[in-house]
Order: C-alpha cells, then sequence, then structure tokens
C-alpha cells in the first residue's frame, strides 16, 4: 500500500472532504479574512473527521486528516521515550515504516523535535543541511519515497510527550497556513492522547493499556529483555544491540524484535 | 459606597485584558486562580473577600482552590462540612446565589449563622462554568457590610465571573496537559519495565509473552508483590542494576534555549 503522489496543484484522488480540503494546499492565501476562514473550515474538516470515533481510533484518524489537509502523503504518531519512541498510529504501511525507521536508528528530524519540544521542518532530505544533518536517515527514507519530514511537538510548553510526523513524497517548505494547521492537529492529537486509558500495569485491568495502539512497543521491550537475558546485558545495551542488528541487516528494529520474541533470533554471547 | 460608573463600556475589553496577562504569567492553575481571586477583589468597586470554589472529576468534593484572604478559607470550609450554602448552590445549580444581607436570611441553612460569626454581612456566588472541561466552580464574593452587592455590581461581577470562566478553561487545560505528561512517562516507564521482565521470562523459559505474562501475574498474587516491583526486581537481578527511569526532559524554550548550535529547526530551508 503505497500512497499516490501529492505533489501541489495535482488533482489528486478522490477527496471525501471535497473542495475545502485543498484549499488548505493553495500557497499565498495571504488575507485576514481569508485565512481566518481557511482555519475554521480546517477545524470543521477536523471535527467532522473524528467524529463518533471512539478514543483508540481518533489517532490514526488525525493521521488521516492530516493527510487530507497538509500536502504530506503520510502521517504517523508517537510518543516519545528515553528509549525506543510508542508508534501509536500511521496513515499507511509507508509512514509506519519510516517512523521505525528513525526508531531503528536513534535519531532523526522527529527524535530531534521531541527532543527539543518545537517543530522540526526537514524540508529536503535529498540535499543541503537536514541531508547532511540526519545522513542515514534520509537515505532510508528516500528510499521508501519521503523527501521532506516535518514533526510537530504534542504536549504542553512544560513537557513535550511525543510527535506528530508528516511525510512528503517531494521537497518543500510548508507554508505559514500549513504550519498553523499542522500545530492545529497537532494540539487535537495531545487532547486524543489524553482520552487513552493509560492505567500502568500490564494484563491487570479490563482496558487495554492505551487501547492497544502500542503493541509494537510491548514487542520491542519484551525483545530487548530477551537480549538482556541472553547476552546478560543492561536494556541501554539490549536496546543498542538490536538496534545494530537492525541496521546491519537493513530491517527495523521492530521486524527483527518479532524474530527475537518468536524465538526465530536469538543473541549469543561472544 | 457603590460605583455605579464602573460598569461604562470598555471595561469589559480591560477585564480581558488584565485576565489574559495573568494567564500568561502564571505557570500553574494554582497561581492563576491565586491571581484571579485577587483581582476580584479589587476590581469590584465594593470592599470584598473573594475565593473560588472549584469541583472536578480528579476532586469530586468541592474545595477551595483560591482565596484573596485567610479568612475566607473558614467561611468556604464551613459550607463544605455543613454541606450547605449560596457558594454550594451555585456550584450545583449554575446560577447565581445573593444573599443581601445573612441576618435576614432564611434560606441556606446554618450558614447564614456561621458566616455571620466570621463578620460577614452579605454575598455574592457567581457560577464558573470553563468551557469544554469537566469541571465545575463558584466565584464567591464576601462583604463586611450589608447590601454590599446591589444591581450593578451584580453585573460587574456576572461580567468578571464570564472572563474568568474563560481564562479558567485555558487555565485547567494546561494543568490537565501537565499532569498527564507526568502520568503518561511513569505509564511509559513502568510498562517499560513490565515487557523487559517478559522478555527475561521469555528467553530463560522459552516460552511466549502470554505464557511469561501469566507467570509474572501469577508470582505477583501469590507474593502480594505489585506486577511493577517484580519485574524491576527481575530486571535488576540480569542487569545488575535497577531499571533507569530518565525523566522527559522540559522542553527547551524556543527563543534562545540550549540548543544545538547553529541549527534552528524553523525557518531556515
Amino acid at each position: 500500500m503505497r500512497p499516490t503522489d501529492d505533489a501541489e496543484g495535482a488533482p489528486g484522488e478522490a477527496d471525501p472532504f471535497g473542495a475545502s480540503g485543498r484549499d488548505f494546499r493553495l500557497p499565498g492565501r495571504d488575507a485576514g479574512g481569508e485565512r481566518a476562514r481557511d482555519w475554521v473550515r480546517a477545524s470543521d474538516v477536523i471535527a467532522d473527521g473524528v467524529r463518533g470515533a471512539g478514543p483508540e481510533e481518533v489517532p490514526g484518524r488525525l493521521c488521516a486528516l492530516a493527510v487530507k489537509l497538509l500536502p504530506v502523503v503520510g502521517a504517523s504518531v508517537s510518543l516519545r521515550t528515553d528509549g525506543m519512541p510508542v508508534q501509536l498510529s500511521a496513515s499507511s504501511d509507508q509512514a509506519a515504516y519510516v517512523s521505525d525507521v528513525q526508531a531503528t536508528l536513534g535519531d532523526g528530524p522527529c527524535m530531534y523535535a521531541a527532543e527539543i519540544g518545537a517543530p522540526v521542518l526537514a524540508s529536503d532530505l535529498t540535499a543541503g543541511q537536514d541531508a547532511r544533518r540526519w545522513p542515514v536517515f534520509a537515505q532510508q527514507a528516500m528510499a521508501a519515497g519521503v523527501q521532506a519530514v516535518y514533526s510537530m511537538p504534542l504536549g504542553n510548553d512544560a513537557v513535550c510527550v511525543g510527535t506528530l510526523d508528516l511525510y512528503r513524497s517531494v521537497p518543500g517548505e510548508l507554508t505559514a497556513e500549513e504550519i498553523r494547521t499542522a500545530h492545529m492537529v497537532a494540539g487535537v492529537m495531545t487532547v486524543a492522547l489524553m482520552a487513552l486509558p493509560r492505567a500502568e500495569e500490564n494484563g491487570q485491568g479490563e482496558e487495554p493499556w492505551l487501547s492497544g495502539l502500542a503493541t509494537d512497543h510491548d514487542e520491542v521491550y519484551q525483545a530487548i529483555g530477551m537480549i538482556m537475558a541472553q547476552l546478560g546485558v543492561s536494556a541501554d545495551e539490549a536496546l543498542a544491540r538490536l538496534r545494530a542488528h537492525a541496521f546491519a541487516s537493513g530491517r527495523t528494529a521492530l521486524e527483527v524484535a518479532r524474530e527475537v520474541v518468536t524465538h526465530r533470533k536469538r543473541f549469543d554471547r561472544d | 459606597m457603590t460605583d455605579a460608573q464602573s460598569t461604562g463600556p470598555g471595561s469589559g475589553e480591560q477585564l480581558l485584558v488584565r485576565l489574559q496577562t495573568l494567564l500568561l504569567e502564571a505557570d500553574r492553575a494554582e497561581e492563576f486562580l491565586q491571581a484571579l481571586v485577587t483581582l476580584a477583589a479589587t476590581e469590584l468597586s465594593v470592599p470584598v473577600s473573594c475565593s473560588v470554589t472549584l469541583e472536578s472529576e480528579d476532586a469530586p468534593r468541592p474545595y477551595t482552590a483560591a482565596a484573596s484572604h485567610e479568612a475566607v478559607h473558614c467561611v468556604d470550609r464551613r459550607q463544605y462540612e455543613t454541606g450547605e450554602g449560596p457558594c454550594l448552590e451555585t456550584l450545583r445549580t449554575g446560577t447565581p446565589h445573593h444573599i443581601e444581607d445573612l441576618d435576614r436570611e432564611d434560606r441556606f441553612g446554618a450558614f447564614p449563622l456561621l458566616a455571620r460569626q466570621c463578620g460577614l454581612r452579605s454575598v455574592l456566588a457567581l457560577p464558573l462554568a470553563p468551557p469544554r472541561q469537566e469541571a465545575a466552580g463558584a466565584l464567591n464574593l464576601y462583604a463586611t457590610a450589608p447590601g454590599s452587592f446591589p444591581g450593578p455590581v451584580r453585573e460587574r461581577a456576572a461580567v468578571f465571573a464570564g472572563h474568568a470562566s474563560g481564562a479558567l478553561g485555558v487555565a485547567l487545560k494546561l494543568a490537565g496537559q501537565a499532569q498527564f505528561s507526568r502520568d503518561l512517562e511513569r505509564a511509559i516507564a513502568s510498562r517499560t519495565v513490565i515487557d523487559q521482565a517478559l522478555g527475561i521470562l521469555m528467553a530463560q523459559q522459552r516460552c511466549t509473552a502470554e505464557q511469561a505474562l501469566a507467570i509474572l501475574a501469577r508470582a505477583s498474587q501469590n507474593r502480594n508483590v505489585k506486577l511493577r516491583d517484580l519485574a524491576a526486581g527481575i530486571v535488576t537481578s540480569v542487569s545488575g542494576r535497577p531499571p533507569s527511569v530518565r525523566p522527559l526532559r522540559p522542553r527547551i524554550p524556543s527563543e534562545s534555549g540550549p540548543g544545538e548550535p547553529g541549527f534552528r529547526p524553523v525557518g531556515e530551508g
């Protein structure tokens, strides 16, 4: 499942939100009244898009809405941790994959945005400072059809809890308007995350932790536990080994983790 | 004593600006509320003491979130203890309640007598209804003179309460997000340690995650130790040190924080 290219001006496929959805992509709308109307329209599209959705569905719907409202081909949302980010939802396999690539490398624009708690707009991964700053990520993202990444922090002024990550198939800056829309989606996403159940204990309550959206994270940390036991190392070291093995074998950490937890791959002491 | 001229045009806007300033300056909801009651106590043209009563999902019993004067806490507490009083009634009904003279008030059970003992004579309680928040509040105004809240003063107080509701909504939202960040951080850390312990059991017992969870849950029950604590013990025994729970770093101010030199995330191509 590979989303179609979504370059500016392209007619695009059937748009359930009608012409209003595409209006946000038109550059150069700077008249105050027009801007206010666009703002209202974007809020309406978001409100319509999440209406009737259960808390566990909203993050996925907001990722899809971000793709409708902005010139991007994919979106994903991840929670920040001091180890592997927790990917909660993605609009497509491509978006999920690029997010996993970054989690595997442990470095990239989204992880940097989570760290500094400010938007990071890597608008050209093909050349220039973004490509120089994250060369490995840029190369792997481009191989997956992504040439620009915009990452919006989630949370409040005090703490960044994660990021809304937007992927574009061609290089390009977001307009001020589009950045405002991205902020709006990120704001709604933060509220949506607050509605998810987050009981601490595993399998203890009736409500699944984060509504079952974080199963990938479970697999990765179970794999880390297994590597800890197999090698007698700390969690940090086990994560480093997992990442290194994934990188060396051209796969994501999640893919390797799945092999580990199903006993198809084990790490042996030298 | 009263100054009806103070309800002139423009005062509402000035008030909004002041409330916005309070919001921007306060780091926490408590600070904002404290500034709010202080402003309320000086904003009206009559000498009043002021407090804010809140009731929310997290705190199902009403409590005084802020008071302009220490004595107000006492009056409020008596209402909560007896379950009767204009502020509680305003909280329940969402409508204002006015006591012109406590000496001639026969509603609210024991409240008039208790308030009278605190030296008060008139009371005005106004609803605070922060938009899109599962919380309700009341702005309580107390005066030592009877008839301190004639029509124009009540109108001005209502305008104030209206603006304060919106500002309170923002303050509560920010406070809720801060609590959410802490909860989430703790939940992720806890979940991570439990997953690691499951993985250790999976490797040692050559079993699935479900089987490992059953083992861990059974041990937790038998030993009456919390799952998380048991998991932390397993992780410690393998890695030789307790699981690290590094707090998420606070956000770096975007203007000129100690970010990495030479890289501006926004604005530069």
